[in-house]
């Protein structure tokens, strides 16, 4: 039994890489080691103090950029990882504030004040500020124990079990996206055209289907070993005053700013 | 696990089970399972063994009766019979859904009300008792297909139940994995049912064996018994002889052998 078969179905590559877990790198930095409840208060309460920094602000929103990157390196978060999140938050970001001042009223040419275009800088740099540190927070954590510090912090019992399950969903989802690259790959030489939009749109319905299947089958799983609707904690929670003390101290200078800021 | 634990009995009467109106698939099963006893389910797929097994835990409850020692399966008893009856299922990946293997296995335990050290005490022991000491903090999807398999049992051993069900426990295992694990089997100390379509294993594991075909079970005996029958575990799809017809027609095997 203490062989190492051929891989199997728990080996998938990132086919679609739904996962929710932070890779194991991040998980043996120092914020690790924080309650996850301390994490996720202060980074909320770090993302309402940037987004309200006034608009002119701009030169303390990248400020604030540079803070949240710094502390990233220095906690030993996997640069790629933040990077691969920025990028999927991206279009969306830069859409919105572009938006901004393309969407203005008035006479023709006023989208091309310059005081729009630094408030759509601003909304630019908040968003990229928000979901660096949301980043931090989710690489940074065991989905199960975020989920599990929201419940503790208020969130109802049934909503933060419907989203951890929700995402070990997700985790079936990418799994059975990884089975299905594999299994077309091996009758597919190359890359699949654009053309094969048709087939593109099949696989993704049959992998909602058999994502479903599977769910199906991890719920009885779940049902046979007394779930009843709410997932248990293994690990108590401790609030230790360094903890908040470090929340504190990532905290003051955002505050600070803000308070010095008209 | 569960020392000094013989299992408890299992007694289906009459149970008939369909998924869609009008094409059952269980057609009256009825068997008795003793305590303690090792119990093969064998039969060809698509003959409702699996489905079977289910209503063992209660994840499905059909017309008919099926009772766990003194307690009879419904509605108001699913707790005390998930307590009483852990199921392993056929792909250890669909037993595993936390980040840890340690999270994993105490799911049940906490679930069953245990307070945080005492589900961790289950942990180890159950861990321990199947080989994987160690492996708390394990990712259980990065494990060996082995390693799953016998994590997935460890979820169910650390609830301690008096009866361990097994769906397809010998498939997509190599032989050695196959025989360690019915090593694990036959050391278990509880009432222990197997559902499989290998027969050699489950011969080699089960004190009895029943054989189920189109949702009736056609044969109960012991491995001798059934395994004699020639013409019987031929008509059912069951001959595992034509294998080794097969070897001694290769001189892989002596005659007799």
């Amino acid at each position: 039994m203490g062989s190492r078969p051929a891989a199997g179905p728990g080996h998938e590559g990132p086919a679609l890489d739904l996962r929710l877990e932070p890779r194991a790198a991040a998980l043996e930095g120092p914020l690790f080691r924080f309650d996850p409840r301390v994490k996720v208060v202060t980074v909320l309460a770090l993302i309402v103090i940037v987004v309200s920094f006034p608009s002119a602000a701009w030169r303390s929103l990248a400020l604030s950029l540079v803070v949240l990157a710094a502390v990233a390196a220095a906690c030993r978060v996997p640069a790629r990882e933040i990077l691969r999140r920025v990028a999927l938050a991206s279009p969306f970001i830069l859409m919105a504030a572009v938006m901004f001042p393309l969407s203005q009223t008035g006479a023709a040419s006023r989208w091309l004040a310059p005081e729009l275009w630094a408030r759509a800088l601003a909304i630019a740099l908040k968003a990229y500020a928000s979901v660096l540190a949301l980043s931090l927070l989710v690489l940074t954590e065991r989905f199960g124990r975020l989920m599990g510090a929201i419940r503790s912090l208020g969130l109802p019992a049934a909503l933060g079990s419907a989203m951890a399950v929700a995402g070990s969903f997700l985790g079936i989802l990418g799994a059975e996206a990884a089975r299905m690259k594999r299994a077309r790959e091996s009758r597919t030489p190359g890359r699949l055209r654009a053309s094969k939009v048709g087939t593109v749109g099949r696989a993704a319905a049959l992998i909602l289907l058999r994502g479903w299947d599977r769910s199906k089958r991890v719920q009885a799983a779940m049902e046979s070993r007394g779930f009843t609707g709410s997932l248990p904690d293994l690990d108590p929670y401790r609030l230790r005053a360094r903890d908040v003390l470090a929340a504190a101290a990532l905290l003051a200078p955002f505050v600070a700013v803000r308070v010095i800021l008209p | 696990m569960n020392k000094g634990n013989m299992g408890a009995g299992v007694a289906v009467e009459e149970l008939v089970f369909a998924y869609e109106k009008d094409r059952p698939i269980l057609r009256g099963v009825s068997l008795e399972i003793r305590p303690g006893e090792r119990f093969g389910i064998l039969g060809p797929s698509g003959a409702g063994k699996s489905t079977l097994l289910l209503h063992l835990n209660g994840l499905l409850r059909g017309q008919g009766r099926v009772r766990i020692g003194d307690v009879v399966v419904g509605a108001e008893t699913l707790g005390e019979v998930r307590r009483r009856v852990g199921l392993v299922f056929e792909n250890p990946d669909d037993q595993f859904f936390c980040p840890t293997v340690e999270e994993d296995v105490a799911f049940g335990p906490l679930n069953l009300g245990l307070d945080r050290e005492a589900a961790k005490g289950r942990v180890r022991e159950a861990l321990g008792c199947v080989g994987l000491a160690g492996f708390e903090r394990r990712n259980p999807r990065r494990l060996s297909l082995g390693e799953r398999k016998r994590a997935a049992l460890a979820t169910v051993l650390a609830m301690e139940p008096d009866v361990v069900a097994f769906d397809e426990p010998f498939s997509n295992l190599n032989p050695a994995l196959v025989e360690a694990l019915t090593g694990l089997i036959a050391g278990l100390e509880a009432t222990v049912v197997i559902v499989s379509q290998q027969v050699l294993p489950a011969l080699s594991v089960c004190d009895r064996i029943a054989v189920l075909v189109e949702g009736r079970i056609v044969r109960t005996g012991t491995p001798a018994e059934i395994a004699a029958d020639r013409d019987f575990l031929r008509s059912t799809g069951l001959d595992f002889w034509s294998s080794l017809d097969a070897l001694r027609r290769k001189g892989l095997l002596a005659d007799g052998g």
